[in-house]
């Protein structure tokens, strides 16, 4: 397969789950993991096949119908068993796409024209996947009223042959190959979702995945099981999947230690030790593509002077929120761009520098200081302790921060209608869909007319016409090159106070082999086996 | 009888009718867009508009009210925002195990606070009877979410007696996922219903037909369980009656915890996500079900009380 660089579109639409997923999960990238934990479990013996896997989560979903979901990370995570894309995501940055139900594929010279082989695979059902099956999927992920048709810029979809399927693209798009691994893209039976509609079809998806849907009892469980028409040969090795709905942390914990489950999805921070040490397994770790920041609105005085938000990432203790809300483990962030691949290590975080940041608040267009409504999500604990040191520490340089705390809902209201001064998503909450950073380069600093940068108000027309030329690049040198550029000129000219990079937590039994997060945060588990 | 039973229907419907234009009312004062909440950040103001339409949230806010309240009187609520499928499909498998564990709490609470009431009415003011005020007082303060976790502590993970959480598949795997749950709902409500028979049988330990019935030779025990218990369990009823209304919505904390999938919880993904459908529907059946339950309450009062004509 050739790779040439992509890339991507400038589009209206703009892209965090946050509203619909309570604590989203967040994608991993590959380059560079972070320090504690590891990513993936050591392998334990060859495979076996046979068993059902017991996977515990922290939320339900909502809808399985690719094209009509909202897809928040509930309904991401059950539907990546179940449907197969053209590409899927691997573990290695270097190389973050590798070929799924699309065996091979070339890209015209001028970028344009993606010709795919589709190899031979069949649904659950034993219906086989043609090109045409591709063909509608891609136009329905492409179409207008697609909620992801931002990622799909296509032009036309042409089946000159049973397995071959040619993409036009309107633009060139680097990310495209990317974009064709995110679950909007899903190979489903044309015929049968057009004879059963959408909703109907939801209830009772079919996809060409390792396992098919044998029960959903919504507020329950999703029941799995093994696809026997799956294309990778002898796998996947597990029977059966239960994915358990249990939304109480401690209760998961539980429900780990006693055996009720063996993956536990999205642990506490304070519970990983102990989840270590109760010898039922450990706690895999992985880097995710959120960013824990300080949402700011630029358009409201004196957040539009840049001195005061310089002066406000200087007095943020950011080590000292990591240890005491998150032990730690974490990433201290060098700016709002999460860490995926063109991540610049070069860039550096702020540090803790109380006269510098009164120096500059002297400077600026409010010397005397000025107060500051936090806007945050009030049952959520770590917001509230993050909320707590951030008001101390910021009444140093004399800001005085009043906190407000919300229901989930209310904060993504907020958010949406740029509706407050400082804003706290949850810290799993901003994340990206695919492990380049495009997407999130333009929704953050390249949208202004579109979603005013995702709700912020920031402008910044150096940066605007950086992220522009970076998603329109087709050289790898030159892209990784244009983001680090941008890393750095949004982190002297902040958008907002970036944290930390979040984390994702799984406790996973020892009985449990080859469970591994992907670049994108979520698992994919025809590899896993239990012994 | 009947033309009470009557009467009281008749009463229900202005009532249900109050409660359902309140809390249409009160949603639509709620900040917060179902659908923006539904499609996340990522919808454009075209899509938002195009969602709004379908689902009928465009129309006159009386237009809404009545295609609601129509509907409601035939239990059909229309779809639900979140999960697009008719609200009724999803609450149907969630009444099940709200009931169970009601029914099953409601035992567990009688099971405690009867004997515990006994005991302390025949020794009152005496040692055993300061111990027993006293427990109930504690456990009546004990947070329930904090009980339901030390239970589940306590006898799922290091006993192993019973699962931690779940509601399992099969009647007698949910009888016994639901053990804990109602030992803690119940728990909570037995001091109240312990108390209020414990003072009904010390008013009735002293009347005076309690005395002639021992005087004619009657054992202690008949006396008891045949007279003194019987006739004070009147305003006990009552109270159970009251619990039994409120429970529907009350065990959200315990179905949390223990991850139940009840309508409590339900309610609570509901208004979480905006999704007004199914909160209407479960106001609507919880108003309906306490109202309810406060008729049988009162036909069950009638039965037992020969005094009380209805």
């Amino acid at each position: 397969m050739k790779h040439s660089s992509r890339k991507s579109t400038s589009n209206r639409r703009a892209i965090s789950r946050l509203a619909v997923a309570l604590a989203a999960m967040a994608l991993t990238l590959g380059a560079c993991s972070s320090g504690s934990g590891t990513s993936s479990q050591d392998e334990g013996g060859s495979p076996e096949r046979g068993g059902t896997l017991v996977v515990g989560r922290a939320y339900d979903p909502a809808n399985l119908n690719p094209f009509t979901c909202a897809c928040e990370n509930a309904s991401i995570q059950t539907m990546v068993q179940i449907y197969d894309t053209l590409v899927r995501y691997a573990d290695d940055a270097t190389d973050p796409v590798v070929p799924s139900l699309a065996e091979k594929w070339t890209i015209s010279g001028d970028n344009l024209t993606y010709t795919f082989t589709i190899r031979s695979a069949k649904f659950s059902d034993g219906s086989p996947v043609t090109a045409a099956d591709v063909a509608y999927s891609l136009k329905r992920a492409s179409a207008p009223d697609s909620l992801y048709g931002l990622l799909y810029p296509i032009d036309s979809v042409e089946t000159p042959a049973e397995d071959v399927v040619v993409v036009k693209l309107s633009r060139v798009t680097p990310a495209f190959l990317y974009s064709l691994g995110f679950i909007a893209a899903s190979v489903v039976p044309a015929d049968l979702i057009e004879e059963q509609g959408d909703a109907a079809f939801g209830e009772q998806p079919v996809g060409s995945g390792p396992f098919a849907l044998k029960k959903w009892v919504k507020g329950q469980e999703v029941d799995l099981v093994r696809n026997p028409h799956y294309w990778r040969k002898g796998k996947p090795y597990l029977d059966a999947v239960k994915l358990k709905y249990i939304p109480n942390d401690t209760t998961r914990s539980l429900a780990f230690q006693d055996g009720s489950i063996e993956v536990g999805d999205q642990i506490p921070y304070s519970q990983i030790d102990r989840l270590n040490g109760s010898g039922r397994g450990e706690v895999v770790m992985t880097q995710s593509s959120a960013t824990f920041a300080v949402t700011l609105n630029n358009g409201v005085e004196p957040l539009n002077d840049i001195k005061v938000r310089q002066a406000l990432n200087y007095a943020t203790p950011r080590e000292a929120i990591n240890k005491v809300v998150f032990k730690g483990l974490p990433e201290i962030a060098n700016s709002t761009a999460p860490k995926l691949k063109y991540w610049s290590k070069a860039v550096k975080p702020f540090e803790l520098d109380v006269q510098k940041a009164k120096a500059l608040m002297s400077e600026s267009s409010v010397p005397n200081g000025f107060t500051l409504s936090l806007a945050m999500t009030g049952t959520d604990e770590a917001s509230k302790q993050t909320a707590q040191i951030v008001q101390d520490a910021w009444s140093k340089i004399g800001v005085k921060v009043k906190i407000e705390g919300f229901d989930f809902g209310t904060v993504a209201a907020k958010y949406a209608d740029s509706d407050f001064e400082a804003l706290m998503l949850l810290p799993d909450a901003n994340t990206s869909d695919l492990p380049v950073p495009d997407e999130f380069a333009y929704l953050m600093f390249g949208s202004l007319k579109e979603t005013r940068n995702l709700y912020s108000n920031y402008e910044n027309p150096e940066v605007d016409a950086l992220v522009q030329k970076a998603i329109t690049t087709i050289d790898e040198e030159q892209r990784s090159d244009l983001f680090a550029q941008i890393q750095q000129a949004t982190r002297d000219n902040p958008r907002d106070v970036p944290m930390s990079f979040a984390q994702y937590r799984a406790a996973v039994a020892s009985k449990v082999h080859g469970f591994a997060y992907a670049l994108t945060g979520w698992y994919y588990l025809d590899d896993v086996w239990v012994k | 009888m009947s033309g009470y039973i009557g009467r009281r229907v008749l009463e229900m419907i202005p009532v249900m009718i109050g409660i359902s234009i309140a809390s249409f009312l009160i949603l639509q004062l709620v900040p917060g867009d179902p659908v923006r909440i539904l499609l996340g950040p990522r919808a454009t103001p075209e899509n938002v508009a195009a969602v709004r339409a379908e689902l009928g949230l465009d129309q006159n806010i009386l237009v809404q009210y009545w295609t609601f309240i129509r509907g409601a009187f035939t239990l059909s609520f229309g779809d639900s925002i979140t999960y697009r499928i008719p609200v009724s499909d999803v609450l149907g498998p969630r009444v099940w195990p709200s009931l169970w564990l009601i029914l099953y709490s409601l035992v567990v609470a009688i099971a405690i606070a009867l004997p515990v009431a006994s005991v302390s009415a025949l020794r009152q003011n005496r040692l055993a009877d300061h111990c027993l005020r006293m427990a109930s007082t504690v456990t009546f303060a004990m947070p329930s979410f904090w009980l339901g976790l030390v239970l589940s502590l306590a006898f799922g993970l290091k006993l192993g007696w019973l699962p931690t959480s779940g509601y399992g598949e099969g009647l007698i795997d949910q009888l016994k996922s639901l053990t804990l749950p109602a030992i803690t709902v119940g728990l909570y409500l037995s001091p109240v219903l312990m108390r209020i028979l414990r003072s009904s049988l010390i008013d009735t330990l002293s009347d005076e037909y309690v005395e002639a019935g021992r005087a004619r030779g009657l054992s202690d025990r008949r006396v008891f369980s045949n007279h003194v218990l019987r006739n004070s369990m009147t305003s006990t009823i009552t109270v159970l009656g009251l619990f039994a209304g409120v429970l529907l919505s009350g065990t959200v904390v315990v179905e949390n915890v223990f991850a139940i999938p009840g309508l409590g919880s339900l309610l609570v993904t509901a208004v979480s996500q905006r999704d007004f459908p199914v909160i209407q529907a479960l106001t609507f059946i919880f108003g309906l079900a306490v109202i309810l339950v406060s008729l049988c309450t009162d036909l069950v009062y009638g039965a037992v009380d020969p005094r009380v004509r209805l």
